[in-house]
């Protein structure tokens, strides 16, 4: 069976058919998630952050003039919702509690420490390679699909993506280091 | 890409990312049916003619050689549900399949729909491919060159950017092999006839959905026109009338072969004294 396009879903959403904003959902999901955590270093806030991104896509999803595009336009949706997090954030900073003692308690996704530093690394890269990375790892792993959120050609895609990799090398040395 | 430790450790870490997915899933879809009543009231209707003479046309679909296959696919994602045999649009799809990927240019112009192209060409072999649009705005994108122009008529003026392999249609048909698997999938009837256009003698198939008319009273025709000899398709036509009688869709496609096409933005008819936005 063929997977349907981005196109055909949104699409069938338009026609009511509810179930394709389900699929839509399952194929980014993950990647909003992903892109919503380096704003907030923690994943309950980002799966939060992520829903609101769903919803707020659902309901504005007759300005989308493009629905191939609808990954692109998703991940759009997603930095500038968490742009205002960041805001509404800032006005709450007095009432915050310290963040790394919120990101221990809740987000702690393998018991893995290593993993979890691996993450947090993640979100002090440049943002363009962040999304290489996460449209990589969480779109099965596709450069097509990948490319089409980033909106970078094959070898562009792929510099980046390297860049990264070599980048969180070295942090990681670094980190291993700096234990010793 | 060779697989390294940290590719291990990359791929455990973004399955932080699924955790409770399906549980997260289940409380977004519900709460959504409030908005989906909307869209479906207020949308569907505008985005199926948008669909026929915008966005698909206009996005990489522009693949579109298979404006009759992308029409087959509106209907039966926003319209209705096909029963019935296939066999019929299947041969007759995968011959204008094969057809296409021998000409070097393909050209076709939109009549009836409120919004989107006029008019578009793309040349396989030069890999240009161009856009009229309704409210005035030409784009012109060379993708061998990695440039697309776009002409603003408001400012008369044309920016530049960079066009991307991928905004090209790999093949003229790769659109209509996905609507034959789409079709395949929910079956669709179809009527085979001989008949004349323009003059010439051409197949004449008419798609319509068999519940007619639909749940939300409308009723819907296709009718494509393949030339017999070179398996082209000539025309698509799409009529729809709501409970009634009232037409609420009534669009043709109609599709030319040319041995060339427009050379740049200018063979478009945009101006030569048009500002040049370079990005």
């Amino acid at each position: 069976m063929v997977e349907p396009s981005d196109e055909m879903l949104v699409r069938a959403v338009f026609a009511g058919e509810k179930a394709a904003y389900a699929e839509l959902y399952d194929r980014y999901a993950p990647l909003v998630r992903a892109v919503c955590y380096d704003t907030t270093g923690n994943l309950a806030d980002a799966q939060d952050l992520a829903q609101d991104v769903f919803l707020r896509a659902y309901e504005k999803l007759d300005h989308l003039r493009d629905p191939a595009r609808f990954g692109k336009w998703l991940v759009g949706i997603a930095r500038l919702r968490c742009l205002e997090w960041r805001r509404r954030k800032a006005h709450e900073r007095d009432k915050r509690v310290e963040l790394s003692d919120v990101q221990s308690a809740i987000f702690n996704p393998s018991n893995d420490n290593r993993i979890e530093q691996l993450l947090k690394m993640i979100t002090t890269l440049p943002e363009k390679e962040r999304l290489a990375l996460h449209t990589f790892y969480l779109q099965g792993k596709s450069v097509d699909n990948a490319r089409r959120i980033t909106g970078l050609s094959r070898s562009g895609f792929y510099r980046v993506l390297d860049r990264a990799r070599k980048r969180l090398e070295q942090l990681m040395l670094r980190e291993q280091e700096n234990i010793r | 890409m060779k697989k390294t430790p940290l590719d291990n450790d990359l791929n455990k870490a973004y399955e932080a990312f699924n955790q409770e997915h399906n549980h997260l899933r289940q409380t977004l879809m519900a709460s959504l049916p409030e908005h989906a009543g909307r869209h479906k009231q207020s949308c569907r209707l505008s985005r199926m003619r948008e669909f026929i003479g915008a966005n698909i046309i206009k996005s990489r679909i522009t693949k579109i050689a298979a404006a009759a296959a992308i029409i087959i696919v509106a209907i039966i994602i926003g319209v209705n549900q096909f029963r019935g045999s296939i066999d019929l649009v299947t041969i007759a799809i995968a011959d204008i399949s094969e057809a296409m990927k021998n000409v070097p240019w393909m050209h076709h112009i939109n009549r009836g729909f409120e919004k989107g192209v006029t008019e578009q060409w793309i040349g396989f072999e030069t890999k240009i491919h161009a856009l009229k649009w309704v409210n005035g705005t030409i784009t012109f994108s060379n993708i061998k060159e990695h440039k697309k122009y776009e002409y603003d008529p408001e400012n008369n003026s044309i920016t530049i950017d960079y066009a991307y392999e991928d905004d090209f249609p790999s093949s003229p048909v790769s659109f209509l092999e996905d609507a034959i698997k789409m079709l395949e999938e929910q079956g669709v009837e179809i009527i085979t006839k001989e008949t004349e256009y323009n003059g010439q003698i051409v197949q004449l198939q008419e798609i319509s959905p068999p519940e007619t008319p639909n749940k939300w009273g409308e009723s819907y025709i296709l009718r494509l026109y393949i030339q017999p000899d070179t398996k082209l398709l000539l025309a698509g036509q799409v009529k729809g009338t709501d409970s009634n009688g009232n037409t609420i869709m009534d669009g043709e496609i109609t599709f030319d072969y040319p041995q060339t096409g427009p050379a740049d933005i200018y063979d478009l008819g945009v101006p030569r004294d048009a500002k040049i936005i370079d990005n």
